[in-house]
């Protein structure tokens, strides 16, 4: 007996992960790709957004490229049909060109590009991730130590899963542009004070489709959020530092 | 085959006194459109008096269709027989570079008469285990749409030793690293160990495209999904499929 293969058939998808979907899924990762990124020219703003046409894998010969790049070819003509066709879109200025990008080029971290953690009370900052080129970063928080820690698999830090199958306190998705972003980060809220957790985090690719990009090693990061009696005392002592100080230079301007 | 079940059912009798504690393990086979093969295990203590004595084997079968069947043997003898040690193996391969790019074949052999089972996953699963691979193999399975790892199931039967058969699989992906685990489970419940073998799909020359829409304003989750539905249409792609 032979069995099937479950497809999701996610052929067209924006930058940020839409596609054409029957049912919604709910989505597990927060998102905060660039995809709402506009610029500002002659007091009229333009919003970008970047469509993304997957290799359709389950025929024996795929031209759809041939199909996309001959309709964006004639680039008004295309505005004008699907302006005709879909009513009630905000004003469509221009459609590119579509082009090939590589599908076959493993993603790298920039050789620099090591997570840097700034910890507080109840969220963590990581930030100076970088790619060597277009693609995303997928990152995972969860509680626990190194030492004790199985590395989640690619598909569990997707779906913000542990090792043990069980949830991760928050996962992400970071859109990575070279030449718009040197390097990106995410700020993981809602931690509890004075935990240790790890972030688990891997590169990708440009394609934005789960099952077909390619990806880097898994990456990890252990930290501790601050105990938060002690970063009171911290605050209360310098503000304290701080009013002392002012109140000695007021006395020596006297 | 039958278009709604049948049942065969086992039972022992006469018995040699001497030949003590031989019985069935599974004592009925249930066929049905799906399932067109199958097989009974028996247990005894194995002891060296057994040797030449034997029992009866009687078959029965019920079901719904049971009367547009009939049995050309209804009982066998079985002959206790002195231990036969072999070593159970499987081998996979040796071809395992497809032609297509949607179907491929490889071959598979037990070296004694058996049940050989297969997994076939892409390069992001892992072996599921002996015991999960013999559950899914006659069962509907689908694994979370957002997981990079898919995998299928298969059964061979091996009549007799040392068969080499052909096995043929189907609905494959371009460009697809794959991985078949198999192993063989001979009629007394012996498991041999577990081989596996990797090969690469065939590429089917789609590539990945990109262009940007810009629009005056933001544009909502709402019409990007309109918007992905009118290009998906556009290209021939059914939105989603299901199994």
């Amino acid at each position: 007996m032979t069995l099937h293969f479950t497809f999701l058939f996610q052929r067209v998808m924006t930058s940020d992960l839409v596609y054409c979907q029957t049912f919604t899924e709910s989505r597990l990762l927060s998102n905060i790709s660039n995809s709402t990124n506009s610029s500002n020219s002659s007091n009229i703003s333009y919003y970008p957004l970047d469509f993304y046409f997957l290799p359709i894998d389950d025929r024996e010969i795929d031209k759809t490229w041939q199909t996309i790049s001959a309709y964006t070819n004639f680039s008004a003509d295309f505005m004008n049909w699907v302006t005709g066709n879909i009513t009630g879109l905000p004003n469509l200025t221009s459609i590119s060109q579509a082009y090939s990008i590589p599908n076959n080029v493993y993603p790298n971290f920039s050789s620099t590009s090591n997570a840097s953690l700034t910890i507080y009370d109840y969220w963590i900052s990581v930030a100076d991730l970088s790619l060597t080129a277009n693609g995303s970063i997928y990152l995972i928080i969860y509680q626990g130590i190194l030492s004790n820690d199985t590395t989640p698999t690619y598909s569990e830090i997707i779906n913000n899963q542990k090792s043990d199958g069980s949830n991760g306190v928050e996962a992400a998705r970071i859109q990575f542009i070279v030449g718009i972003n040197s390097s990106c980060g995410y700020n993981f809220t809602n931690l509890s004070p004075n935990t240790s957790y790890i972030i688990a985090y891997f590169g990708t690719n440009e394609n934005p489709s789960y099952q077909d990009f390619l990806k880097t090693d898994i990456k990890k990061a252990n930290t501790s959020t601050k105990n938060i009696i002690l970063s009171s005392f911290a605050y209360v002592l310098k503000v304290y530092a701080m009013v002392w100080f002012a109140w000695m230079v007021l006395i020596m301007l006297q | 085959m039958p278009n709604d079940y049948i049942n065969l059912t086992f039972s022992l009798s006469n018995q040699s006194s001497s030949l003590t504690g031989l019985s069935l393990i599974q004592n009925s086979i249930k066929f049905n459109q799906f399932n067109s093969y199958g097989f009974i295990s028996l247990s005894s203590s194995y002891n060296q008096s057994y040797v030449g004595k034997s029992a009866n084997l009687q078959i029965s079968i019920s079901g719904t269709n049971a009367n547009s069947y009939s049995l050309s043997t209804a009982s066998f003898s079985l002959n206790m027989v002195a231990n036969v040690s072999y070593s159970l193996s499987v081998t996979l391969g040796p071809n395992l570079n497809p032609s297509n790019v949607l179907t491929s074949s490889f071959t598979m052999s037990c070296s004694v008469a058996a049940v050989g089972y297969y997994q076939l996953s892409t390069s992001e699963c892992s072996f599921v285990g002996i015991s999960s691979v013999i559950s899914n193999v006659n069962e509907f399975y689908s694994y979370n749409s957002n997981d990079m790892c898919q995998m299928q199931f298969g059964v061979i039967y091996f009549e007799s030793n040392g068969l080499t058969k052909t096995v043929n699989i189907a609905n494959l992906r371009s460009n697809k690293n794959y991985t078949i685990w198999g192993f063989c489970q001979d009629f007394v419940g012996n498991y041999s160990s577990v081989q596996n073998a990797t090969f690469s799909g065939k590429d089917n020359g789609g590539q990945l495209m990109k262009n940007q829409f810009t629009f005056q304003s933001n544009i909502s989750r709402t019409n990007k999904e309109r918007l992905t539905c009118f290009l998906t249409t556009l290209l021939g792609v059914e939105p989603q499929r299901y199994l």
